[in-house]
């Protein structure tokens, strides 16, 4: 019978080990979350070494313990407590976040074995632990114990305070939460950005038996797993653990830039070393390029041009408006680096409000300031923003028409490896259906800039969408926009391309595909969804008879969805709709993503090939 | 200047007069919440008749304080101070709820003369709230910004949310009050889902807290004192009974969003007759 020492010495070996793994998968994909993976490693290398009781050989086994990682971004320390207790082979590990993995870059239970559930989304992990919780009660079973790992900024979602009264209110003694308290989040210390304290205090109030220890000490965590678990007659625990992000490399503790880098290959071997491993021994686990079946689209008019993200662009413009207007200010949801407010942040402090990781008050409190006369530029990521906070929007900010401007990053697939639940690809649908909302989504940096501008001064709401990834260059700096206003690219009578957002350049390919085909197309880049231009594409498409729309978004209720119905009231003509085909997508690069979904320059043109097939025969229904 | 005393009994009479019109107009319109309204009276006339800086002849007054009745749909406790106090005609009141009119069941901020926001979706208001007391800010201005909350509507995440970022942004000027009626609609508040322990939780999220009797005007008129004296933001959490001054309808889950007919509005009127010769003689 092993000691307790005994075991708190192998588990921490364990912890080095499942570090250097961490490590490793993140420099094989250059892309990752190292620092809030390295905080909490500790504690979950105790669950899932000693306290957890699993079968590798069967996920699903009915009397397991369960595990929620609401934290998703530290996913790596997941897949690799996962991949060590054997619940699928090693070598996955090198292929982090690539396209056709298993490994999602926020953690995907349908993609990857041994996971209870899906998150990435901050906030909604404990929800999901408390009705397993319910769940293993209703069957009977006494045994299994529910953890969920939460990260401290993650505390600010309302959603986890929701949890915390409903686990409390059930008495759940076998749910045990652990809050990743290393006190830092993505724009700073969790003191600065929005204070957590007194942490342990609001979780008693909140009905949770609470231990409080250093959740990087092993002894400290075994004895708490230990003690929490054998006592569930009382209700649920939560274990605040104080940690340092980054914790086992020296140059990465305590850095906020270490929440989601990846290190360059010295840096690598640094750690490494630190970590205790031997960088003259053989890896645990190696990629292969070869294994990757994608290529990288070719290009014929955009080869090697300029390329900007529209994010960029942004931040830029949200510079010179404030320095222009002093009635715009600026709210933030811990991401400004992410979403460009950071240079705006800098120069008018003032006004800039950094609202934490709580989108639902932040859109609320941009819908206070709006009423006083101020207009509020919002930013989150898109999908938070149009998803987590669309009642908000629709009822603090649409209904009463507040000039609130929701101007979020990283739209559709531009997200590229951070995976579904950071992408957004049904915020166009969802936000159109909100009467009253203006909706932009610019197909470049100088068309952000220009639509930045004309959303301040527009009446009411505006949701303008910017890319994270770097799409070409299409205007010069003077191009003059007006929102509402489609604009035609190009005329040609064979068919209409209707592109919007990052999709207008793919649909620029296309039309130089088509033209060396002699297909002569037209291309509108109809940046403002809503209200769309009809005047303009019912003419269009008067001239063309047949439409194909682009938009990097599901093809139902966005571009498609607004366009079919403005052909179907005045022009109807044969439609193909080329976006996501009502389906979520996966981790992967931007690029091999449109490839794989039907998205590319290619796919543009078969639909246009596909459209004028069908013009032959208007009036027949398509089978 | 009035007196303590005076000003209590201001608040006693005027309550009365709200009680009266919050049944008449639910009555009138066969719709409403009256368990909800009725528990929020002495709140809203202690706010409208005697703390609040406001011109009811001037409802867009930009020195004006605010007031955000986050449980929205107490309205009718609100559109019956309104009016009483100036803003709206009294004979809007017998329009509640009608085809066209522009009292609603829950609040169009753009319909109704004093209204600051509309509200009906719980748990939106305090964020707002918060985003008054930010905008204070830039304008130095000496506005003070009031909240109504429910007990019940304390469940919604988002609640937690704006709390936090009180605390956070030092909203001094924030008063908010929790209508304790113990009541929601699918029950009690302690067996749909218990909010206790109350006092603890605003003061672990860092706001300066205090109980009293929701009902008592001296009360209330004291802690909207210590508000003023001090930086906030503040929490009252406030003892209250749902469906107050009604005998029927007190403290039952029932009456939640249920109209009156006829007999019960008749029987009202009756209890609130002998309510206030009571208080002529007191």
């Amino acid at each position: 019978m092993e000691s307790r020492q005994d075991t708190v010495a192998a588990l921490e070996r364990k912890a080095a080990l499942i570090r250097r793994d961490i490590l490793r998968m993140i420099f094989l994909s250059q892309s990752g979350h190292p620092g809030g993976s390295f905080s909490a490693a500790d504690i979950v290398t105790a669950l899932y070494f000693h306290f957890m009781r699993l079968d590798p050989s069967n996920p699903g086994w009915p009397l397991r313990d369960r595990f929620i990682l609401s934290k998703g971004h530290a996913c790596p320390l997941w897949y690799a407590c996962l991949a060590e207790r054997g619940f699928f082979p090693r070598e996955h590990l090198a292929y982090l976040r690539e396209i056709d993995g298993i490994l999602q870059g926020h953690p995907d239970m349908r993609k990857t074995p041994g996971l209870d559930m899906s998150t990435g989304s901050l906030g909604q992990g404990l929800s999901a632990g408390v009705g397993m919780a319910l769940g293993l009660r209703a069957a009977g079973l006494e045994e299994p114990r529910v953890y969920v790992v939460l990260g401290d900024g993650e505390c600010d979602e309302g959603q986890v305070w929701e949890a915390a009264m409903a686990a409390a209110k059930f008495r759940l003694g076998n749910l045990i939460a652990f809050i990743d308290f290393n006190d830092l989040q993505l724009d700073g210390r969790c003191r600065d950005v929005m204070p957590l304290e007194p942490l342990a205090d609001k979780w008693r109030a909140f009905n949770w038996r609470v231990l409080e220890i250093d959740g990087n000490d092993m002894a400290q965590v075994f004895d708490a797993v230990a003690g929490a678990r054998g006592d569930a007659g009382g209700g649920p625990w939560a274990v605040v653990a104080r940690t340092v992000k980054g914790r086992g490399v020296s140059f990465m503790e305590n850095r906020c830039e270490w929440h989601g880098r990846a290190p360059d290959g010295d840096e690598y071997g640094r750690a490494l070393r630190e970590l205790g491993g031997d960088a003259g021994a053989a890896p645990r686990f190696v990629r292969s390029e070869a294994a990757c079946r994608w290529r990288t689209g070719e290009r014929l008019l955009f080869g090697g041009a300029k390329e900007i993200p529209t994010r960029d662009a942004y931040g830029e413009a949200l510079v010179e408006l404030g320095r222009q207007r002093p009635d715009v200010v600026v709210l933030e949801g811990d991401i400004s680096k992410s979403t460009r407010t950071q240079e705006f942040s800098r120069r008018f402090p003032a006004r800039f409000y950094q609202c934490g990781v709580a989108e639902a008050d932040m859109v609320g409190i941009a819908a206070g300031l709006a009423t006083t006369g101020l207009i509020p530029f919002v930013s989150t990521y898109s999908v938070f923003a149009s998803m987590r906070a669309c009642e908000q929007i629709r009822t603090s900010v649409a209904y009463p028409r507040l000039p609130v401007k929701l101007a979020v990053s990283h739209g559709g697939l531009t997200p590229g490896n951070d995976g579904v639940t950071h992408q957004a690809t049904e915020d166009l649908g969802v936000v159109r259906t909100i009467p009253g909302m203006t909706i932009v989504v610019p197909a470049d940096a100088a068309a952000a800039k220009a639509l930045v501008r004309e959303a301040a001064s527009h009446p009411g709401p505006v949701y303008l969408r910017f890319t994270r990834d770097p799409v070409p260059v299409l205007y010069g700096p003077d191009e003059e926009f007006r929102i509402g206003r489609g604009k035609v690219l190009r005329k040609g009578g064979d068919v209409l391309l209707v592109a919007i957002g990052d999709m207008v350049w793919v649909a620029l390919e296309a039309w130089e595909r088509l033209r060396r085909e002699g297909i002569e197309a037209g291309v509108i880049d109809m940046h403002t969804l809503k209200p769309l231009d009809a005047d303009l594409l019912a003419a269009e498409a008067g001239k063309t008879g047949c439409v194909v729309t682009a938009e990097d978004h599901q093809v139902q209720c966005g571009l498609g969805g607004a366009v079919a119905e403005v052909l179907g009231d005045r022009c109807p003509v044969p439609l193909a709709r080329v976006g996501l085909a009502d389906t979520f997508a996966e981790s992967g690069t931007y690029d091999f993503l449109l490839q794989k979904y039907g998205m590319d320059p290619a796919a543009v043109a078969a639909a246009a090939r596909l459209v004028i097939g069908r013009k032959k025969g208007v009036g027949h229904a398509v089978p | 200047m009035p007196s303590h005393e005076e000003r209590a009994r201001l608040i006693r009479r005027m309550s009365l007069a709200v009680r009266r019109d919050i049944v008449e107009m639910i009555h009138a319109a066969g719709s409403g919440h009256p368990g909800g309204s009725l528990s929020c009276v002495e709140i809203l006339v202690a706010l409208y008749f005697d703390a609040m800086r406001i011109r009811p002849e001037e409802p867009g007054w930009p020195q004006r304080d605010r007031f955000i009745l986050s449980k929205g749909h107490a309205a009718p406790a609100l559109y019956a101070v309104l009016a009483e106090r100036g803003f709206l005609p009294r004979g809007d009141l017998l329009r509640f709820s009608a085809n066209g009119s522009r009292l609603q069941k829950h609040i169009d901020m753009h319909q109704v003369p004093g209204a600051e926001l509309s509200t009906g979706s719980l748990g939106q208001g305090l964020s707002v709230a918060v985003g008054m007391c930010l905008a204070d800010r830039i304008d130095s201005k000496d506005r003070r910004v009031f909240v109504l909350l429910g007990d019940g509507e304390s469940q919604e995440g988002q609640v937690w949310e704006a709390a936090m970022a009180a605390a956070h942004f030092g909203t001094e000027r924030l008063t908010a009050f929790l209508d304790c009626n113990k009541c929601q609609v699918d029950g009690y508040v302690r067996d749909v889902c218990d909010i206790d322990p109350v006092e603890d939780k605003w003061r672990g999220f860092r706001w300066k807290v205090r109980r009293i009797d929701g009902h008592d005007p001296a009360a209330i008129l004291d802690a909207l004192e210590t508000a003023r004296s001090c930086p906030g933001p503040h929490m009252i959490v406030a003892d209250t009974v749902k469906g107050k001054g009604i005998s029927f309808m007190e403290n039952r889950v029932e009456w939640h969003a249920s109209p009156l007919n006829g007999e019960q509005y008749g029987q009202a009127v009756l209890e609130l007759d002998a309510e206030e010769r009571r208080l002529a003689n007191s």
